[in-house]
């Protein structure tokens, strides 16, 4: 059917109050970028999901096993083990977060609290990649958080302590 | 009835007499338009508002919003606050944090319940509203916590409520077909 000069007008009406609707609520959101959301839901699920132990600065609570992620966490990642320990350790793997959302997380943590520990040249975590190494639980965590220490330390880097398990590190 | 005959006719005549047919509709049209601002005249359902909640505004109430996912004693009964320990306690390292809706701005805040530690329990208002809490088999989920364990002194005396920042978004339920 042929559009009618009248109705083709209307259209583009209509499509210019919805361009116009969508950037008013941009505007409503406080003008942050999309980037900026992002972290702040991640945020917002690190806070509800992980911060009870973890805290909201990311000190954790060394003595009663939870580890400090502050200048620390980014390490893991120069690994290929220690990249997949990351989604497949139970505090994350076992998480109410979905694949997506854990992978914005991961993404938030590393970067708020060890920037300086990732590789320069950092992939961040995506929803596939968290899909297919968090199935795979560990039978034992302890030993392999142990063993990323002890070979991440030969590559210069320093996990901070992981007090949990003290007799069994290697 | 004679009598009830005479009284009526000479009351509608005297009233008939002073008054035009015209200016009394206009009296009774402006007593209603008058009327409908200080009285509502149409039939509204009235009691509604009167059944809508009204927020709870004090804080050493288990209702209050802030409460929604607290297990334990309010310190704000205990000698300390909504947000602080009571003298010769300490807070919690860790915490149980829950989404509570302030029905006051309608937003929804992250609240951490720190413990307070190092004194006997408090014994005063105690509260459980253990929203969005679930049984210990879901470990992540389940609150009967005593969150004074990484401390010190591992003696819980009453739960503080700090708001510690805004809640994520929640994505709008898909619309019923």
């Amino acid at each position: 059917m042929r559009l009618g000069g009248n109705a083709r007008m209307r259209r583009r009406c209509l499509a210019t109050a919805f361009v116009l609707l969508l950037a008013g609520q941009a505007a409503a959101q406080g003008d942050t970028a999309p980037t900026d959301r992002l972290r702040q839901a991640a945020r917002a699920d690190y806070v509800l999901q992980c911060a009870g132990c973890h805290r909201g600065d990311g000190r954790g609570s060394n003595p009663h096993g939870v580890p400090d992620f502050r200048q620390s966490v980014g390490a893991f990642v120069h690994l290929p083990a220690g990249r997949e320990y990351l989604v497949r350790v139970p505090g994350a793997a076992h998480s109410q977060l979905s694949h997506a959302e854990l992978a914005d997380v991961l993404n938030w943590v590393l970067t708020e609290f060890s920037p300086a520990q990732l590789p320069a040249d950092f992939v961040p975590y995506d929803e596939a990649e968290v899909a297919a190494a968090r199935p795979r639980r560990y039978d034992d965590v302890v030993p392999v958080r142990h063993d990323l220490a002890k070979a991440l330390a030969a590559m210069g880097f320093t996990l901070s302590d992981y007090s949990y398990g003290n007799d069994r590190k290697p | 009835m004679h009598w009830l005959d005479k009284l009526g006719e000479r009351a509608t005549r005297s009233v008939a007499h002073a008054t035009s047919r015209r200016s009394v509709l206009n009296r009774i049209g402006k007593l209603l338009v008058g009327t409908a601002f200080l009285v509502p005249v149409l039939p509204v359902a009235r009691s509604a508002p009167a059944a809508a909640k009204k927020p709870q505004t004090d804080d050493t109430a288990c209702d209050y919003w802030r409460y929604c996912a607290v297990d334990g004693f309010l310190c704000s009964c205990c000698g300390g606050s909504m947000t602080s320990c009571p003298p010769g306690t300490s807070p919690s390292a860790v915490s149980w944090v829950g989404t509570c809706h302030n029905p006051l701005d309608g937003k929804d805040y992250l609240i951490s319940y720190n413990d307070c530690c190092g004194k006997t329990a408090c014994g005063k208002c105690m509260c459980a509203a253990a929203e969005r809490e679930r049984p210990g088999y879901q470990m992540f989920l389940h609150n009967d916590v005593n969150w004074c364990m990484s401390n010190e002194s591992s003696i819980f005396h009453c739960t503080t409520s700090v708001i510690v920042g805004m809640a994520k978004p929640q994505p709008k339920a898909p619309a019923k077909p």
